[in-house]
């Protein structure tokens, strides 16, 4: 009998795309390398473009050693987005990789209810499509595209943070954290529904001690021209500095409740941090991040669905997205403010469910599942010589 | 002819010539055939003999054309040069001058080498080889096994020398596996290369000046001589970042923050914790168990001798796969247990494909459960449990031995409490390190073994207690609670089942008990050890998973810890203070007017949050138990005071029972010593004399039961707990508890859970709890284990003759103390200074930083996790607020929420990992 794991070993598996990079889709691929470590699979990482700064400790000390110059056959996971799928597959064949030689996967990211149809036409290419969430893998569904769902991990490795202090946010607080986004497209975002809730939760509770920190996008002018508008509030803290991850680790860790009133997340990645460092999550209950969220587990805010305005986001035709209830949030937030007994526990729940599910080592498992099935059932592999020798080797 | 003498040597043996030649090696044709070849082509007739090594290290023998090999048998032998990289002849002779006969012989050598008389070189040892292949080892010939299976097979030549990770770090280097071993020995061990991951030899040349003057190899130095000699591998990690020093700041200004000194802190003091305990490990002596090891197979199962039974009280189970040899000696050791008891034995072989495993048809009243293809482990353990007919059933791997007496002890511990679920012994390694004191479970479905690699005859191995789980080498169950399948299905092929089999039985609310006097020896997975190492890491990881996705509520439960903090209610004014020291009077007094007594020495600490509070006003006290709560402080121990009757401090607890709404957990320590002009509880100038007289002890314990009333008073397992502070200065400790336990019970209490804190002189004395008719004690550091600071200070403060300690390197000697065998729970210090109360004579600790307390909190909760289970699993933190001895939690203008945050962060990791 074939033993589908052996047969793995002798299957190089490369993560491709922006490993480096200090955007989302680093993001997510940098939880996919941890995924696969946590699972002892012998991965190896490829930086299609080389454009980043490699200036991050965490991204070193995860990275460094798995990456590789020369792409290779075997199975390859892709972390790279619909529309960018023709300069990727030029980059990788210029840097010396064929891309016909292995079985590749494709992991786009994606905010709406549909995946657009142009984009479709380039998933084609790989032999099949992993799903973020749920959210994805419908979205990818209304263009025929089907995928397997893996999502993704949002666990940190364990460690010291940097106290309140460091950042300057208030020790005594109940503190609400935002990754303001003001940039293009970023209503998707919807920032303007955190300062409105934070706008009501002040004017019905005037003195309690409750701080706004909003984390800004490095050089983003739309940003900082707001920041300067609040400058002097006590009540709320702009962090324009760049973050490396031991930073957001910290700032994350920093705060009492992470806050997300998007219109809608391919995924969610900070809500779900949050909750994996035991910390509380405030999302709009719709969209990728309900993969992780619960009403027992986080509070989930209430929206309807409304259709995209021309303009408001690529693709935009024909799609919806949700619109959260301001009221409802701030609903949901106030008692817990007076008993954070049950604050604790939820945020308790929060972060054991977040680290089942999407830990490093839930995620990991399930791309252990994709890669054995691949291996024992793609044509690619079965039967045939393996594509080339492994790294596993047996110490006496 | 020479070339007769070659082929006539007992160094070649019969079978290699016929293999290279294909002819009898008395076929003299063969003699011409063999030299019709050029030198180097020639056929290989014996793995002992490497010929390019041989020409290479010979340029004689190469230049002067006679055959190397033939060479070597007339004259190079008792020439004592090698014949192989791995056989060193004057290695040898040096070891054992006589061993190759007067005039070293070829044959003598092949004697050597065939029956394994001694090590052929420092790089490879027979013994040593034999051990680490384990069962695929012949019984003799270990060179030759190496050099002709081992080698090919992925095999290393001693567990250092890694030839194959040698060749894939060295470009020069063929990566042939014979050829690469080869070249490290010729020439990368002279060269000092890495032999592999495990040995570095340029290191090895850089801490050793001497054995880099004398140009020996070091790996072959190493071998040789240096372990025995105690030198240490240096191991090839990045330059550590030393503990970062503690940064000053002006009175009342923060601490500065330094984003790397916060990772550093965090770091260094993480390694010099696993430092202290790696010492402790490797401080023990290894006394090898004796256990019955059979070399001879079917003589072994000839005098096995297993009872006829109808109706088994006990079924032992054990699953088997090859390595029938173990299987016997666990027989064996089953039998030589003999206990007065009806049991049965259900072997159950999954299909083994040794030739030996056919014997075992031959034991009479042997239950065999054959399955006829390989089910794998947990589906082999499965059908023979369908075949237990005992009241209980012992899951035993067949590479374990069970020591005398352990089946008796485990029996009867079922036998005597009907809560028990299951039983798990102590189980030792073959080389007597413990492998296991029970086990524990992590939330995120990890588990650990107790003690694993310590001396099992440390104290805290040596008494029974209730674990998370134990684990399947050997486990009691009772059938009755089990069910149809033993093992769900669902862990195939192996691993967590039977964390799962435990959780089971708790789920279901029974008990799982480590027996300390129930001894098992386990050679631990010698029917793994050839797996991939990865893919059965995959599988564990797999399981793990499942594990968290079953039981992920259940497993967080039985992690859950409760962090209770020392409390001084001292802080408000008092007719005795105001008498003794002046009007309004507090520890404030005291704490703001201290001085820093050395450069970097911080002083004062100055409250932030809470201001100089007074603990008379309720609104003090609800925002000290909001703080607490907010960071995982789940209540506080308070000090209660009472000399003659006279109660002394009682204000703040008098506020919290006024005030129900305040949420206040706490529990009462009576701090039974003197007061003193000193502050140090001694017998000079005292102020307030603590008595032991009838009327002082009744009033004390009939304010411990009236405040026991309270539903926020804490308790363990139902019981109120109390604290006694010196618990030797009682003069009748046990008349004491046995009058606390007679109190609480009239009042309608389930019992009383008594405590002492290991202070002053209670510290060092591992006083039983028991002894003094208490149940627990309590760790109260830095008492006891303060390590001085080694640096000098530059001291500013005139007169100044105080004491400087060093904060990480005493909470190491706190993680890394010896252990106890009664419930002792773990306490963690923040900082501790009493320059307020001492300013000439001050005590203090440099190097602190709320990171290495959060090291030294994580360690600690490990600790809490071997050793505690339910509502035995307590934290306790020295203090919360002793502002005047630098121990408090509360925030200060220095710190700020720094050492809470770091306590929170603490706790909240590790309510996964």
């Amino acid at each position: 009998m074939a033993d589908p794991v052996v047969v793995l070993d002798e299957v190089p598996v490369t993560i491709i795309g922006h490993p480096w990079a200090p955007i989302g889709m680093g993001e997510q691929m940098r939880s996919h390398v941890h995924a696969c470590g946590a699972v002892h699979l012998h991965h190896r990482i490829f930086d299609i473009f080389r454009y980043a700064q490699r200036s991050d400790v965490a991204h070193s000390r995860l990275l460094e050693a798995l990456e590789i110059a020369v792409p290779v056959g075997g199975i390859r996971i892709f972390h790279v987005n619909g529309d960018e799928v023709d300069t990727v597959i030029a980059a990788f064949e210029a840097r010396g990789g064929v891309f016909a030689d292995g079985y590749n996967i494709i992991v786009p990211a994606w905010e709406l209810p549909a995946y657009p149809k142009v984009w479709a036409l380039n998933l084609r290419k790989f032999d099949e499509v992993w799903a973020l969430s749920e959210f994805i893998a419908d979205s990818l569904a209304t263009a025929g595209v089907p995928s397997h769902l893996v999502g993704q991990a949002i666990e940190f490795p364990p460690g010291p943070c940097l106290p309140r202090r460091h950042f300057g946010i208030r020790e005594s607080a109940f503190v609400l954290l935002h990754f303001f986004d003001l940039s293009s497209y970023a209503s998707r975002k919807n920032p303007e529904a955190v300062l409105e809730m934070f706008a009501r939760l002040r004017a019905e509770m005037p003195f309690r001690d409750l701080q706004l920190v909003l984390k800004v996008k490095n050089g983003e002018r739309a940003a900082e021209e707001w920041a300067a508008d609040v400058a002097g509030d006590p009540q709320i803290k702009v962090i324009a500095t760049p973050l490396d991850t031991f930073g957001v680790k910290s700032l994350i860790a920093a705060c009492d409740v992470f806050v997300s009133l998007h219109r809608s997340e391919g995924f969610g990645r900070g809500l779900g941090e949050a909750m994996g460092l035991g910390r509380l999550a405030l999302g709009t209950g719709w969209s990728g991040n309900v993969d992780f969220m619960t009403a027992e587990n986080s509070l989930m805010v209430g929206h309807e669905l409304v259709k995209l305005q021309r303009d408001a986001y690529p693709h935009w035709r024909g799609q919806s997205w949700a619109e959260a209830d301001v009221g409802h949030a701030v609903a949901l937030l106030r008692p817990l403010l007076d008993d954070p007994a049950h604050a604790t526990a939820m945020a308790r729940r929060g972060q054991a469910d977040a680290l089942r599910t999407h830990g490093s080592r839930a995620v990991g498992v399930r791309v252990l599942r994709q890669l054995n099935r691949i291996v024992a059932e793609s044509p690619k592999f079965n039967g045939a010589t393996p594509v080339a020798k492994g790294g596993a080797r047996r110490k006496g | 002819m020479h070339a007769h003498r070659l082929l006539c040597s007992p160094f070649i043996t019969e079978e290699q010539f016929r293999f290279a030649l294909g002819s009898h090696r008395a076929d003299l044709t063969s003699i011409g055939r063999y030299l019709s070849v050029p030198v180097a082509e020639r056929p290989n007739i014996t793995p002992y003999f490497d010929r390019t090594f041989y020409l290479v290290s010979n340029p004689d023998v190469a230049a002067s054309g006679i055959d190397p090999l033939l060479h070597f048998i007339e004259t190079g032998a008792e020439e004592l040069r090698a014949p192989h990289p791995l056989i060193d002849l004057r290695f040898i002779v040096q070891a054992d001058p006589l061993i190759l006969g007067p005039a070293p012989s070829p044959q003598a050598l092949f004697e050597l080498l065939e029956y394994d008389l001694m090590a052929p070189s420092p790089y490879f040892d027979p013994l040593e080889y034999h051990e680490r292949v384990g069962a695929v080892a012949p019984s003799h010939g270990m060179l030759r096994h190496f050099l002709t299976d081992g080698l090919t097979a992925g095999l290393l030549a001693n567990p250092y020398l890694d030839h194959l990770w040698y060749a894939a770090h060295n470009a020069d280097v063929n990566p042939d596996p014979y050829l690469s071993l080869r070249h490290f020995i010729v020439l990368g061990d002279v060269e000092g290369r890495a032999a592999g991951p495990a040995f570095n030899g340029a290191l090895y040349r850089a801490r050793y000046p001497d054995i880099a003057a004398a140009g020996v190899p070091p790996l072959w130095h190493f071998l040789l001589r240096g372990r025995e000699e105690g030198r240490q591998i240096p191991a090839d990690v990045p330059a550590e970042p030393a503990m970062p020093m503690a940064r000053a700041a002006p009175v009342g200004l923060p601490i500065p923050i330094e984003p790397d000194d916060v990772a550093a802190a965090y770091d260094a003091t993480r390694r010099l914790l696993a430092r202290a305990r790696q010492d402790r490990l490797e401080a023990m002596v290894e006394v090898p168990v004796d256990i019955i090891r059979t070399t001879d197979v079917a003589a072994g199962i000839a005098a096995i001798r297993l009872p006829a039974s109808v109706a088994p009280r006990l079924s032992i189970l054990i699953p088997v796969y090859n390595e029938i040899d173990y299987t016997v000696d666990c027989l064996l050791s089953v039998m030589r247990n003999a206990p007065n008891l009806d049991y049965e034995v259900v072997l159950a072989d999954d299909c083994s494909t040794d030739p030996d495993a056919k014997l075992l048809d031959g034991i009479a009243n042997l239950v065999l459960v054959r399955q006829a293809t390989n089910q794998g482990f947990i589906r082999n353990c499965n059908a023979a449990f369908a075949r237990c007919r005992g009241d209980y059933v012992l899951l035993l791997n067949n590479d374990a031995q069970m020591m005398p007496g352990a089946l008796a002890r485990m029996v009867a511990a079922l036998d005597s409490d009907d809560r028990l679920g299951a039983v798990g012994p102590k189980i030792l390694y073959p080389n007597g390190r413990l492998q296991e004191a029970g086990c524990y479970i992590k939330p995120n479905g990890e588990s650990g073994m107790v003690g694993l690699f310590a001396d099992p005859a440390e104290p805290g191995y040596e008494y029974d207690r209730d674990v998370a789980y134990s684990s399947g080498a050997a486990l009691m169950v009772r059938r009755a609670l089990v069910g149809e399948a033993l093992f769900d299905e669902r862990f195939r092929p192996a691993y967590c089942e039977d964390v799962d089999l435990c959780l089971r039985l708790l789920a279901g609310g029974w008990r799982v008990r480590y027996l300390h006097a129930a001894v098992v020896v386990h050679h631990l997975s010698v029917s793994t050890n050839r797996q991939s190492v990865a893919r059965k890491m995959r599988t564990i990881v797999t399981n793990q998973q499942t594990l968290v996705e079953r039981w992920g509520p259940l497993i967080r439960k039985l992690d859950q810890i409760r962090v209770l903090a020392f409390y001084l209610p001292q802080f408000h004014p008092t007719p005795e203070n105001d008498l003794w020291w002046g009007r309004g009077f507090t520890e404030w007094t005291n704490v703001a007017k201290a001085q820093p007594s050395y450069e970097g020495h911080y002083q004062p600490h100055l409250p932030a949050d809470l201001g100089f509070y007074d603990l008379r006003a309720p609104e003090a006290l609800r925002a000290q138990a909001e703080l607490a709560a907010r960071y995982g402080v789940d209540g506080f121990c308070v000090y209660y005071y009472n000399f003659g009757t006279r109660r002394v401090l009682h204000k703040p607890l008098d506020v919290v029972r006024a005030n129900p709404d305040i949420p206040f957990n706490w529990c009462l320590c009576w701090a039974n010593e003197n007061w003193t002009k000193h502050w140090d509880g001694g017998e000079k100038a005292v102020l307030l004399e603590q008595r032991y007289d009838q009327a002082t002890l009744d009033s004390i314990i009939a304010d411990a039961v009236e405040q026991a009333g309270d539903p926020r008073y804490i308790t363990v397992d139902g019981k109120p707990m109390f604290l006694v502070y010196r618990p030797l200065l009682l003069p009748d400790p046990k008349a004491f508890a046995a009058a606390c336990r007679a109190a609480f019970a009239n009042a309608g209490f389930i019992g009383v859970h008594l405590a002492y804190v290991e202070s002053m002189e209670a510290v060092n004395q591992a006083v039983r709890p028991a002894d003094l008719g208490f149940d627990a004690a309590v760790e109260f550091p830095p008492h006891g284990r303060a390590v001085p600071a080694e640096d000098a200070a530059t001291i500013t403060k005139d007169g100044w003759s105080g004491y400087r300690y060093d904060y990480p390197a005493t909470a190491a000697r706190f993680v890394a103390r010896e252990t106890v065998p009664y419930p002792r729970y773990p306490a963690v210090f923040p900082s501790w200074d009493n320059t307020a109360r001492q300013p000439l004579f001050g005590t203090s600790f440099d190097r602190i930083s709320p990171e290495a307390f959060q090291a030294y909190t994580e360690a600690k909760i490990e600790e809490i996790r071997q050793f505690h289970m339910g509502d035995e699993r307590l934290l306790f933190v020295n203090a919360w607020n002793e502002w005047a001895e630098g121990a408090h939690l509360e925030p200060d203008t220095g710190y700020g929420h720094r050492w809470l945050e770091s306590l929170h962060a603490a706790l909240t990791t590790r309510r996964w990992s």
